[in-house]
């Protein structure tokens, strides 16, 4: 696949950013708001960091939390999706109610309020991710479940004295493991979207170097708009950000033809 | 067969950009309902002196998009609320594009050979909005509410006011404490009138927002407020006391980036303090734009509260971080080199008073700074930790560059954000630490100095310093504000820079000069009033511009 290609690219910038950044990000390497140069490919932002630099270590941020924030998203909707599906009756009731009101809820405002309550850092933005988005999930991951507890095999490994999590560790989560993985980089992608949401709405730490900040003190600087500057300044960030949510969402539905075989095309 | 959440992460992007708009000023413009562009006296051009005076201006259309409060006399907060109250309300004397004290709601006054009466007359036929005469009585009404009820903007200096008395029909005494040499531009400039027959039911001031609280004999009335939006709608009062003002619309609506919105003819001007570039101003060169420029009146301070617990009771301290500190690298990185660094004296190079001595107390040494704090108790490699409050609506590049220059000299910061409220109430219970509050009026009457630092200063509000007391500061302070002679008084405030530059209870970072930037083709008289106008307010939005469009007088441009 060719989207995995790219993500490994992303993966490597993110891995060897000391090694690729012509400078530390944080260092003050030139004057305020220079131009593309041999020094400063990317030129150099408001205080006279080093874009490029800035560029390469927000890959890290981005992946960071990708990975992060859908891991928690994924084990949260796990333990509580495959526990309502598979035991049913009233545990399946409240939590599948209580996935619905989740769902009900606005979430941007939750978002902010949430933000507000647990402060800024990278961090807390991974745990307001995961906290946001494990309910859909869920949701699809009990009906996969409530499915598969109904198949021949599950019924006798049960009748032959299976307990719940031995058969839930044995046999529901490996068979969940196509649908893990498709709601896994789906998470991941959503995760990138909103770090960088969230990021560019001042939530967060201002002194991160995470690509959602960089267009955010790129679109602060008046007229930028109206110079050549956003070539350099805002266009590379927003493009990283884009390719990066768009590439884990081809492998997504990559994925989910394999999760679901009458996705794919038939010859 | 889509998941049927994967649209989104594409949703969000576009609500968050929403969002922005209106939380800060970033990005889309956010609609709210102006008017038409108003149509431009196509008939003028720019350079021409003998084309025929315009019409009055139809509507102005300014940057709004953050709340400041209410406008009524007690609703506002800082010095944009200030001058949105300013246009519904008047007030005894008012300020040209000179600085020059103009008569305004007094025709004339004089001082009793005391120094210590102020006799005011009162224009003739001057009316409430609601069409009710304003009388002596509202003025004597007026001083006393404010006395009474107190408000952060005018408190300190009306506690120097003894007593407020009618002379007859048209006159009022103001008798003073003591000879008080910036009384007019510190207390008769900002202090509204209000009227008598709708406050004096006024219990609690802060919670009356009706629209009974928006009548005034100002020249403009307030039609529409959102405090959501931060936008105000303005309609010219067009039975104001000087005739029909010139512009007759004052439109204060969220845009998102001024510079864009200003070429795209969404607004009419904008103003920017710090942080412009001649690139940024390029496109603004040619008409019909144009661009005026005021050194700095507004500042950057870091505030030490000296009654707190931490290393920064200690003097020694205070001198190490105001050496770590690169006034110069703020000034170039943050303001983009718009700007001046500040001067721990307390005064900006564009106050008459400035001592240029004290400006240069803490050169930038950090080896100094160390060896300060090792005199201090602080072994080498030993980390001091400050706790430093500071507003989400400031620059947050500040605390950034500030974090990365102390920790030079082995300082650490605990950054504490709040929001500019909050912020402003703990500045004002000195609920901190550190503090980085930034305010203008810098510009205004140095008696600034005593309301601030002095210990026996009565002043409430966000620019009081906390837990600093010099025996002779205090002495000169009080002495110099009746000083009536300018050399008499310089001197005592020299003297005083030099103290607050020894003792440090605040170490003042950088001075935004400033840029108001305008389409002439819809009004051309914007300035920036020397001092700033109501008592210090640096902004370019005088209400006598927009009443009069010239530069000083009363007369408005094309009346006959």
């Amino acid at each position: 696949m060719p989207g995995l290609g790219i993500l490994t690219i992303f993966v490597l910038v993110a891995l060897l950013a000391p090694v690729l950044a012509p400078y530390d990000p944080h260092a003050l390497s030139g004057q305020p708001l220079e131009r593309p140069s041999a020094a400063h490919p990317l030129g150099t932002n408001d205080i006279g960091q080093d874009i490029l630099s800035e560029l390469i270590f927000g890959a890290r941020i981005s992946l960071i939390v990708a990975l992060a924030a859908s891991m928690g998203t994924v084990a949260l909707a796990t333990l509580i999706g495959a526990a309502a599906g598979y035991l049913g009756g009233w545990l399946d009731t409240a939590l599948m109610r209580g996935v619905d009101v989740l769902l009900a809820l606005p979430r941007l405002p939750l978002l902010i309020l949430l933000a507000a309550l647990l402060g800024a850092g990278l961090p807390q933005t991974i745990a307001i991710i995961a906290l946001l988005f494990w309910p859909a999930a869920a949701r699809t991951i009990r009906a996969q479940t409530q499915s598969l507890r109904r198949r021949g095999y599950i019924q006798m490994a049960r009748q032959l004295g299976g307990g719940t999590g031995y058969v839930l560790r044995r046999h529901i989560v490996p068979a969940l493991a196509p649908l893990l993985a498709f709601e896994l980089v789906m998470a991941a992608g959503r995760a990138v979207a909103l770090e960088a949401g969230l990021a560019f709405l001042g939530i967060g730490d201002a002194a991160a170097k995470s690509w959602g900040l960089m267009m955010r003190f790129a679109l602060n600087l008046p007229g930028l708009l109206l110079g050549d500057r956003w070539l350099w300044w805002l266009l590379p960030p927003a493009a990283c950000l884009t390719l990066l949510i768009l590439t884990l969402t081809c492998i997504g539905i990559g994925l989910e033809e394999r999760w679901q075989p009458r996705l794919k095309r038939r010859p | 067969m889509s998941h049927p959440n994967r649209p989104s992460f594409l949703i969000l992007i576009v609500i968050a950009g929403l969002l922005a708009a209106c939380a800060a000023p970033t990005a889309t413009p956010a609609p709210v309902a102006p008017e038409a562009a108003p149509t431009a006296p196509a008939a003028a051009p720019a350079s021409s002196t003998a084309a025929p005076a315009p019409a009055r201006v139809k509507a102005l259309r300014l940057v709004g998009g953050t709340d400041w409060g209410y406008p009524s006399p007690f609703g506002f907060n800082r010095g944009p609320g200030y001058t949105r109250a300013s246009y519904i309300f008047d007030t005894l004397v008012w300020r040209d594009r000179f600085g020059q004290t103009i008569p305004w709601l007094a025709t004339e006054w004089r001082v009793s050979d005391d120094n210590l009466t102020w006799t005011f007359t009162l224009r003739d036929g001057v009316k409430w909005h609601d069409g009710k005469p304003l009388t002596v009585e509202d003025v004597v009404f007026s001083y006393q509410y404010f006395a009474k009820t107190g408000s952060g903007w005018f408190m300190a200096p009306i506690s120097d006011v003894a007593s407020v008395t009618a002379v007859g029909e048209r006159q009022v005494a103001i008798k003073l404490k003591r000879p008080f040499a910036p009384f007019l531009t510190t207390i008769a400039e900002p202090v509204f009138i209000i009227p008598k027959h709708i406050w004096e039911k006024v219990e609690d001031p802060k919670k009356f927002t009706g629209p009974e609280a928006v009548i005034g004999s100002g020249p403009y009335k307030l039609i529409q407020y959102s405090k959501a939006e931060g936008a105000y709608l303005y309609e010219a009062n067009d039975d104001y006391f000087l005739g029909k003002p010139y512009v007759q619309r004052l439109e204060f609506i969220p845009v998102g980036d001024v510079a864009l919105a200003l070429a795209n003819r969404q607004i009419d001007a904008f103003d920017k303090f710090g942080g412009v570039t001649d690139e940024m101003l390029a496109p603004f060169t040619k008409a019909p734009f144009r661009i005026g420029k005021a050194p700095g009146e507004w500042g950057m301070n870091l505030y030490f509260n000296l009654s707190a617990q931490s290393p920064i009771a200690d003097v020694r301290v205070r001198r190490a971080i105001a050496h770590t500190v690169d006034r110069d690298a703020l000034v170039a990185r943050l303001l983009l080199g718009f700007g001046e660094p500040g001067s721990p004296g307390g005064l900006p190079p564009a106050n008459p008073f400035y001592n240029p001595a004290a400006q240069t107390v803490y050169p930038h040494d950090v080896a100094q700074a160390k060896a300060l704090l090792r005199e201090a108790d602080y072994a080498e490699g030993q980390a001091v930790t400050i706790n430093l409050t500071y507003s989400t609506s400031d620059n947050p590049r500040l605390v950034e560059m500030l974090a990365a220059q102390l920790a030079e000299a082995g300082i650490a910061l605990k950054p504490v954000p709040m929001d500019q409220a909050a912020l402003d109430a703990a500045a004002q219970a000195g609920n901190y630490d550190m503090l980085l509050v930034g305010f203008g009026g810098l510009g205004g009457d140095p008696d600034q100095l005593r309301r601030n630092f002095a210990s026996t200063s009565k002043t409430v509000g966000f620019s009081r310093a906390r837990g600093y007391a010099s025996a002779e500061f205090d002495k000169l302070a009080d002495e110099q504000v009746s000083l009536l002679d300018f050399a008499a008084r310089k001197a005592a405030l020299d003297r005083m820079q030099m103290i607050l530059a020894q003792d440090l209870p605040a170490l003042p970072l950088y001075y935004t000069a400033r840029v108001v930037v305008y389409n002439a083709e819809v009004f051309d008289n914007w300035y920036f009033t020397p001092g700033g106008y109501g008592g210090g307010i640096p902004m370019p939005f005088n209400k006598h511009q927009f009443i009069t469009g010239l530069e000083t007088g009363l007369k408005i441009k094309g009346a006959q």
